[in-house]
């Protein structure tokens, strides 16, 4: 365990958008995840109310399963979303010319294309490593790149405390490449681990403690990350309860588990149990994003847009949640009090001069500077909300993205099997 | 001679929208600090041979601009109180002039409207 490294780096196109993990610092980011089956799209349409005759819009509802288009799309929008600091791919994608052996690259290239922070994935056929690393490293500017734009998940464990044959492998084949990948476990509380918190805890820790020694063992000092995903069971069906309290209690554990190891936290937040994009699912999901962004986890996924648990993507919700997270960033950020006292003092003083006693000049530059946000944007009742929500993802949506170059794009369709469409 | 006051005017009016009385205020972003604002604007062009009729004329352009903004949702209404003071400002350094060269504004009436006025 001494030998797991305190800080990861996650580079990205953009190099501003590198991530610099520190295992000792409880510096909050927050990204995507993680490879729902379902997209749920919303359409306006009109309806007349049989009592007045007025006729209204209203949202509806529609679910699909996700394709390639999907993740592209969902890549563009988080590039423009300002609080995801590093991407999951959301979707899974079932298009009928997606095979085992040529998911990875794909689902890579769709992200890669489409945004310049950090990607991360699971790995679907490990036989592709090298083709995914060949890639990445294409599009960092060449073999042997140090700049490494992607990393790894390796979910080993099926709990409780049993090594996975296939992920193990994808553990140990990514290990000796030295790319960072998140070692995670996600045992359940109630049905394959225990439902008390400290014994939850004890079984989660045994769990990534035995995937962080393996991956030690392989290749000494490799990058990793204390991929901690506990959840509690619901209790009519046995599926997944991420909205319980116990869930929140669980992960705060896992966070402090991975300070006590000095290793960078991969933590959980954000997913509830709603169904449908809006206030209920934002309740929801605030109640663990706050909580775990308190508790200082480095690196915080499944935290846009996740609706039914992990089954749904909705991007309407991961523009809701992106503005949820920006004002949790806004209350967490360092706060400097001996230099704004002297400020406002001076403000305070000039204020009582003049004949209307108003602060309103001076909060202009933090308002242009971004500190402070002005109103909350999407006011209104739940239909009102929603509409004003879709039309922000569609302005995202519009607004271009910095492709990955021709030439380059060129090197990777030669060289492996990316669909033309997305090209 | 006639293409600096014209440099003045112009200034004046983006001062008017940055909202700066005078040169120790900071613009919307915190900048400016030390740039001659309104008052001191106003004072150079009324120098230059700039009637107080004219600066008011730009003056009001610039509220226009700052309405618009308000309307676009560019502008709050920190900006636009802001603004106000920067005319305000402008103003006092004018009232000398438009009482010695005989020029007036227009009138204006203002009032709150009875029952409903809650300020």
């Amino acid at each position: 365990m001494k030998k797991a490294p305190s800080v990861v780096k996650l580079s990205a196109r953009d190099k501003e958008d590198s991530l610099i993990l520190d295992g000792k610092e409880p510096r909050v980011r927050f990204g995507t995840g993680s490879e729902s089956n379902t997209i749920l799209n919303i359409d306006m349409e009109d309806f007349v109310s049989e009592k007045t005759g007025i006729k209204r819009s209203f949202p509806v509802f529609y679910r699909r399963r996700g394709t390639v288009q999907d993740l592209c799309q969902a890549a563009h929008l988080c590039e423009h979303l300002q609080n995801v600091d590093f991407f999951i791919r959301t979707v899974n994608i079932q298009d009928e010319d997606i095979t085992g052996d040529n998911k990875d690259i794909n689902k890579f290239y769709a992200s890669l294309n489409n945004m310049k922070k950090h990607v991360m994935a699971g790995l679907t056929n490990v036989e592709k490593l090298d083709d995914v690393i060949r890639m990445a490293e294409i599009i960092s500017g060449g073999r042997g790149s140090k700049e490494l734009l992607i990393s790894f998940i390796a979910c080993v464990t099926r709990s409780p405390l049993q090594l996975v044959e296939d992920t193990t492998q994808n553990l140990i084949e990514i290990t000796k490449r030295g790319y960072p990948v998140s070692v995670s476990t996600s045992p359940q509380g109630g049905s394959t681990a225990p439902l008390q918190e400290a014994g939850m805890l004890a079984q989660l820790n045994a769990e990534i403690l035995a995937g962080i020694t393996l991956a030690q063992l392989v290749r000494k000092h490799t990058p990793v990350l204390y991929g901690s995903v506990p959840l509690r069971v619901r209790m009519d069906n046995l599926d997944n309860m991420y909205g319980a309290p116990e869930t929140n209690l669980y992960n705060m554990g896992g966070v402090q588990m991975a300070r006590f190891y000095e290793i960078p936290c991969y933590s959980t937040a954000g997913i509830g149990d709603s169904k449908f994009p809006g206030i209920e699912a934002s309740v929801n999901k605030l109640l663990s994003h706050l909580f775990i962004a308190l508790s200082g986890a480095q690196y915080i996924h499944y935290a846009f847009g996740l609706l039914e648990g992990t089954n749904t993507f909705s991007p309407e919700q991961a523009v809701l949640d992106d503005v949820h997270i920006g004002i949790i960033k806004s209350l967490l950020k360092e706060q400097s009090i001996e230099k704004e006292i002297g400020e406002c003092l001076k403000e305070i003083r000039e204020v009582m001069s003049a004949s209307h006693k108003m602060f309103t000049r001076y909060a202009r530059k933090y308002l242009r500077g971004g500190e402070v946000i002005p109103f909350y944007p999407f006011e209104g009742d739940a239909n009102e909300t929603l509409i004003k929500v879709r039309e922000r993802k569609e302005e995202l949506l519009s607004a271009s993205v910095d492709e990955i170059p021709e030439d380059v794009k060129k090197e990777i369709f030669q060289e492996f099997d990316v669909l033309e469409r997305i090209k | 001679m006639i293409k600096i006051s014209k440099e003045t005017i112009e200034r004046i009016k983006e001062n008017v929208v940055k909202g700066r009385r005078n040169k120790e205020d900071e613009d919307f972003e915190g900048g400016s600090v030390g740039e001659p604002g309104v008052e001191e604007l106003v004072e150079r062009a009324l120098n230059r041979g700039v009637k107080p009729k004219e600066i008011i004329d730009y003056i009001n352009e610039a509220m226009e601009v700052v309405g618009k903004r308000y309307e676009t949702g560019e502008f709050f209404i920190p900006d636009m109180m802001a603004s106000a003071e920067a005319v305000s400002a402008g103003m006092k350094v004018l009232e000398p002039y438009l009482s010695s060269t005989g020029e007036s504004m227009d009138k204006f009436v203002i009032a709150t409207v009875e029952g409903i006025c809650t300020i």
